[in-house]
C-alpha cells in the first residue's frame, strides 16, 4: 500500500492551506473530505430567488434553506449529533470540498495584540504573540486578497490589503454617530478576503450580493479555488472526497501510521497510510476524529474549552435615509467594522471585549410593516419610505474559554457508518451575560445618536448557541503538555 | 449507434435532473408552473384570506398586490406545519369575515387595527396574525421584493460607488411613527 508523505483530513481553510504549501514544497499529499467535489456553478448563489424557497429562508438560520436544498450540509438525521444543556448548540456542517470556507461572509481581521495577550489572568496565555505571527498573516492576506483597513488602531493592527470597501449612506451616518459618541468607538474600512481589485488571477468582486451562498466567480476566498485546485495542479495532490474519517491509527512504535475512513459512494471502509497526519476538519470534527481514535490526550483536554462568537443586534431605521431612490446597495454585505480594541470604555462588568458592525441601506426586503399602524395604500407608501432607511448594529463577542464547555463522542450518536458522534455541552455565564447587557446599551447609545427610530425589544436576548459557526477551542495549544494538546 | 448512445445519456441526465429537483422542491410554496395544493385551508377559507389580503395590501400601478402574490399559499404552508392552538386561531378568525362584502371586510378590520400593538378580544388579535402573515409572504414574495419595493440588487455590478453624497437630508415633513403606539 501506498505511503504519503502526509494525509490531510479536511480541505476547508486549514486543510486546504496546509495541503497548498506542502504540495507547493513538493510533498505528496493525500486530502480526504467527507463531502464532495462540487462545481462552483453548483453554489446557491444566482440560482434560485427567495420566492421559490417553500419558507423562503426565513427557517432557521438565514444561509441553512439554500445551503440544504442544495445538498451543502451534512444530513442531520444520517449523521446525528445532541446538545445536553439547555440552550441546545446548532451545528452546520458543510459537506463539499473546500468546507465552510465556501460559505463565509468573508470578514478577515487581525487578532490583536492584547487577542494574543490578554491583559487579563483569566486562563493560560497563548505561547505565541502577535509578532510571531505577523509576518504570517502578510503571507496569507497577499495570498487570499484581503481588503485594507487602512489604519492601525490601538491593539489592532493593519493589515496587508487590496484598495478599502467604500462605505454605503447609512454606514456613513452611522460612523459619525458611533465616533461622536465619546465612547472611543473607531469605525475602520472592512477588512475582507473578497477581492475589491483584480488578484492573482482571480477577478474583483461584482458585488451580486449574498456571499454566503458562494461566490461563483472566486473573487471571495475559498479553499477550494484558492488552495485546493492550485494544490492539484502540482500533482503533488490525491485529492479523496466523500471519505468521512473514523480514526486514525497507530504502529508498534506509537506513531500515527493509518487513517480509517467510510467512502461515502460504495459505502465500503478504507484506509490510507501516511508518514505525517493533519487534522484540519473543523474545529469540532477534528476533536470529534482525536476522540473517536482515543489518541493524542493524555492531557484530557481534548473537546474542551469550545466557544464561539456570541451573536447579538439591535435594529432601526433612519430617517435621514428614508424615501429614497432605490437603487443597488447591496454592495458585498456590511463594508464597516468596529475592532475590538475600546478596551477604555467597558469599565469592569466584564473581561475581553466585542466587535461590532454597523450596517444599513437597502435590501431584500422588509418587515417593517408589522410594525407600521394600519393597512392599505398609505400604509403601503410609508413602508416603501422606510424600507430604504434600515439600519442594524450587530455584535460579535468573546464567550471565555472555560472547561466545562466541551464536546464529547458519544456511542448512542451513531452516524449511518457507525461512527460515534458529538454531544455539546456548551452554555454562557455570567461574563457573556454582562457583555451582552453591555452590547444592547452601546447599541442604543449608537441608534439614538444616529437619530434611529427604533424599539427596545422587551426581552433581548443573544442569538442561539452556535449561530456564528465561528467555532473555536477543543484541542488548545499551550506550553504545558498536562493542560494543552 | 452513437445517436442512440446520446439520446439515451440525455434522457438519463433529464431524468437524474428531474428526481433531483423534486427532491429539493418537494414543497414549493409559490411555484408559478404548477398549481399549489392547499394542504390546511379550505376552499371557502382560501376564498376569505384572499378577501381580507387584498384589503390589506391592495393593488395598485407598482404591483397587483396580496392577490398576485397568492399569499395564502405561503401561509398555507406554513400553517399546515402549525400547532393546533394557531390552526384554531385562523379558523375562528377566519370564519368571522366568511361571506363578507370587501367594504365589510375593511370596516371589520380597520375596527380590529384599532388596538393594533395592545390586541386584547379576538378580532383584534387575529387582525394581529393575519397582518403579520400577509406582510411575512407578500414582502418575501417576487411581486413584493420586485415590483413594491423595486428591489434593484442581486445584479452584476462591476464598480460599487459607495456614499457619495456630501450630507443625507430628513425629509420634509418626516415624523417617527416607529414604536410610538406600542410606547
Amino acid at each position: 500500500m501506498k505511503i504519503y508523505d502526509v494525509a490531510i483530513i479536511g480541505s476547508g481553510a486549514a486543510g486546504g492551506m496546509t495541503g497548498h504549501v506542502l504540495t507547493q514544497h513538493g510533498l505528496d499529499v493525500a486530502m480526504l473530505d467527507g463531502g464532495p467535489l462540487r462545481k462552483p456553478s453548483e453554489f446557491p448563489i444566482h440560482r434560485t430567488r427567495r420566492w421559490n424557497l417553500p419558507y423562503r429562508g426565513l427557517r432557521g438560520d438565514y444561509f441553512a434553506e439554500w445551503l440544504n436544498m442544495s445538498g451543502f450540509l451534512a444530513d442531520d438525521k444520517k449523521e446525528p449529533y445532541a446538545a445536553s444543556d439547555k440552550g441546545g448548540f446548532e451545528w452546520t456542517r458543510v459537506r463539499a470540498i473546500g468546507g465552510k470556507s465556501l460559505f463565509w461572509a468573508g470578514v478577515t481581521p487581525r487578532f490583536g495584540v492584547n487577542e494574543f495577550q490578554p491583559k487579563d489572568d483569566f486562563d493560560a496565555r497563548w505561547p505565541i504573540t502577535y509578532d510571531d505571527v505577523a509576518p504570517w498573516y502578510d503571507k496569507v492576506e497577499d495570498l487570499i486578497g484581503v481588503s485594507s483597513t487602512v489604519q492601525a488602531v490601538g491593539g489592532f493592527p493593519l493589515n496587508k490589503g487590496l484598495p478599502p470597501m467604500r462605505p454605503k449612506c447609512a454606514e456613513v451616518e452611522l460612523t459619525k454617530a458611533c465616533e461622536s459618541l465619546g465612547r472611543g468607538l473607531k469605525v475602520l474600512p472592512i477588512p475582507k478576503a473578497i477581492l475589491t481589485k483584480a488578484h492573482r488571477g482571480r477577478p474583483a468582486c461584482h458585488h451580486c450580493g449574498p456571499c454566503w451562498l458562494g461566490c461563483d466567480s472566486g473573487s471571495k476566498f475559498d479553499s477550494l479555488r484558492v488552495l485546493v485546485q492550485t494544490a492539484q495542479k502540482t500533482g503533488k495532490l490525491t485529492l479523496m472526497p466523500n471519505c468521512r474519517v473514523r480514526s486514525i491509527s497507530l504502529d508498534k512504535e506509537g506513531r500515527a501510521s493509518s487513517v480509517h475512513y467510510y467512502d461515502t459512494v460504495d459505502k465500503q471502509w478504507r484506509e490510507v497510510r501516511a508518514k505525517v497526519f493533519v487534522l484540519g476538519a473543523g474545529c469540532i470534527e477534528t476533536s470529534q476524529i482525536l476522540l473517536n481514535s482515543k489518541i493524542a490526550n493524555s492531557s484530557g483536554v481534548v473537546g474542551h474549552y469550545l466557544s464561539e462568537h456570541m451573536y447579538a443586534s439591535l435594529g432601526g431605521f433612519l430617517p435621514q435615509m428614508m424615501g429614497r431612490k432605490v437603487v443597488n446597495e447591496d454592495g458585498n454585505g456590511s463594508h464597516i467594522i468596529i475592532p475590538d480594541l475600546t478596551e477604555n470604555w467597558r469599565g469592569n462588568k466584564f473581561i475581553r471585549g466585542y466587535q461590532i458592525f454597523p450596517s444599513g441601506g437597502i435590501s431584500e426586503f422588509t418587515f417593517i410593516g408589522k410594525q407600521l399602524a394600519g393597512f392599505g395604500q398609505d400604509w403601503k407608501s410609508k413602508i416603501r419610505d422606510y424600507y430604504t432607511a434600515g439600519a442594524s448594529i450587530t455584535f460579535q463577542g468573546e464567550v471565555l474559554p472555560y472547561k466545562d464547555n466541551h464536546i464529547v463522542v458519544d456511542e448512542k450518536l451513531k452516524d449511518d457508518a457507525g461512527i460515534p458522534g458529538v454531544r455539546f455541552h456548551y452554555k454562557w455565564r455570567d461574563n457573556e451575560e454582562a457583555m451582552f447587557q453591555d452590547m444592547m446599551q452601546v447599541g442604543e447609545e449608537i441608534l439614538r445618536k444616529a437619530g434611529a427610530e427604533f424599539t427596545m425589544p422587551k426581552n433581548p436576548r443573544p442569538i442561539h448557541y452556535g449561530h456564528s459557526i465561528h467555532y473555536v477551542g477543543t484541542a488548545r495549544m499551550g506550553k504545558d503538555p498536562k493542560t494543552s494538546v | 449507434m452513437a445517436t442512440r448512445r446520446l439520446f439515451l445519456a440525455t434522457a438519463a441526465a433529464w431524468w437524474s435532473q428531474a428526481l433531483h429537483a423534486a427532491h429539493q422542491h418537494t414543497a414549493p410554496a409559490n411555484a408559478a408552473q404548477t398549481p399549489y395544493l392547499f394542504r390546511y385551508f379550505q376552499p371557502r377559507q382560501v376564498a376569505t384570506l384572499r378577501s381580507i389580503a387584498t384589503v390589506l395590501i391592495p393593488a395598485d400601478e407598482r404591483s397587483g398586490g396580496a392577490a398576485a402574490a397568492r399569499v395564502e399559499e405561503y401561509i398555507d404552508f406554513i400553517l399546515s406545519h402549525g400547532a393546533t392552538s394557531l390552526k384554531d386561531a385562523w379558523r375562528k378568525g377566519l370564519a368571522s369575515y366568511n361571506g363578507k362584502s370587501s367594504a365589510a371586510i375593511e370596516t371589520m378590520l380597520r375596527e380590529s387595527s384599532k388596538a393594533e400593538f395592545d390586541p386584547k378580544s379576538d378580532s383584534e388579535q387575529f387582525f394581529v396574525l393575519v397582518k403579520g402573515a400577509v406582510v411575512e409572504a407578500f414582502y418575501t414574495s417576487e411581486e413584493g421584493i420586485n415590483k413594491e419595493l423595486s428591489y434593484q440588487g442581486m445584479k452584476f455590478l462591476m464598480n460599487f460607488e459607495g456614499c457619495t453624497h456630501s450630507s443625507h437630508a430628513i425629509p420634509e415633513g418626516y415624523k417617527p411613527l416607529v414604536g410610538k403606539e406600542s410606547a
